[in-house]
C-alpha cells in the first residue's frame, strides 16, 4: 500500500501531514501506538525539511507499507548539499534529555529500524523504516 | 494553526500563592508552540522563585519535539528557583514520546491529579 502527499514548505501544513500519516497506518489495521509514532515521525521529518530548506519549495512525503513495516520518505528541494550530512550526524549524535535541540531526530532514531539520508534530484531524501508491530 | 488552549489557575489547597495548575488541551506543535509557550514563560517570570507547577495534560493529544524542549526548559527554570514541576494524566501517545526521550526520568508523571497534587504539596 502506498500514499503520498505534497505540501508547501510551511509549518502551517504539518497538521495535514500528521493526519495523513496517522490515517494511513490505521487503515492498515496497525495498532494506534504505531500510528501515533508514524504521525510524529512524518511531522518531524517535514519540520526538519522546512527548517533546513529555508521555507522554500515543496516537500513530498511518501508512505509505503509492506505488511511488516512502513517506509516513510521525505524529500525537499535544497541547493545546500551539506544538509543531509548534518542531519545524519544529528540523527546519530548522543542526546541529553535536558538539551533544547535535536530531540526530534533522537526520537525518530529510537523508533525506527533503518534510516537513509541522501542527496538526490536536487534535494535531500530521508527514508526511515518503522515496524508495524507495537 | 492547530487548536490548543492553556489555562492557568492557582492550585486549590496550596498554602503558598506560588503553586499553579496548567491545563493544556489540544495539540502543541510547530504552528502554535512558540506563541503559546509565552504564557508559561510569563508565569515563570512573574513568580521567579519557589514557583511550582502541575501540568494537567489530560486533554493534550499531541506534542512535537519542540514542545518537549520547552517543557524541559520550564522544568529547569522552575527547579532552579527552588520549586517543583510535575505532570499528570498524560494520554498514552504523549507519554510514549516523553518516555522515549527520557523526560519521565527527569519530570515526575502521575496517573491521577490527586497523586500529582500530593507530590507537589507534600
Amino acid at each position: 500500500m502506498n500514499a503520498s502527499m505534497t505540501i508547501p514548505s510551511d509549518y502551517q501544513h504539518l497538521p495535514k501531514v500528521r493526519a495523513f500519516a496517522y490515517d494511513f497506518v490505521r487503515r492498515l489495521g496497525a495498532p494506534e501506538k504505531v500510528a501515533h509514532r508514524t504521525e510524529f515521525i512524518a511531522a518531524e521529518l517535514c519540520s526538519n525539511a522546512i527548517e533546513y530548506g529555508g521555507g522554500k519549495g515543496k516537500i513530498e512525503i511518501d508512505l509505503h507499507a509492506d505488511g511488516k513495516s512502513i517506509t516513510i520518505t521525505c524529500f525537499n528541494e535544497t541547493s545546500d548539499s551539506s544538509v543531509s550530512t548534518r542531519l545524519k550526524e544529528k540523527f546519530h549524535a548522543d542526546f541529553d534529555p535536558i538539551q533544547k535541540r535535536g530531540r526530534g531526530l533522537f526520537i525518530i532514531r529510537r523508533w525506527v529500524q533503518e534510516a537513509n539520508f541522501e542527496d538526490a534530484d536536487g534535494g535531500i531524501r530521508i527514508s526511515v523504516v518503522q515496524s508495524l508491530s507495537a | 494553526m492547530s487548536d490548543v488552549s492553556i489555562a492557568i489557575s492557582p492550585l486549590e489547597g496550596a498554602k503558598s500563592g506560588n503553586v499553579f495548575v496548567v491545563k493544556i488541551a489540544g495539540q502543541l506543535d510547530e504552528t502554535n508552540v512558540d506563541q503559546e509557550s509565552q504564557k508559561i514563560y510569563a508565569l515563570i517570570t512573574e513568580h521567579n522563585s519557589n514557583l511550582s507547577m502541575l501540568f494537567d495534560l489530560k486533554d493534550l493529544t499531541y506534542m512535537n519535539s519542540k514542545s518537549i524542549g520547552y517543557l524541559t526548559d520550564w522544568y529547569t527554570k522552575v527547579t532552579s528557583g527552588g520549586g517543583k514541576l510535575v505532570i499528570t494524566q498524560c494520554q498514552d501517545n504523549v507519554l510514549d514520546v516523553l518516555s522515549v526521550v527520557g523526560i519521565t526520568n527527569l519530570i515526575s508523571h502521575f496517573p491521577s491529579i490527586d497523586e500529582a497534587k500530593a507530590a507537589l504539596l507534600g
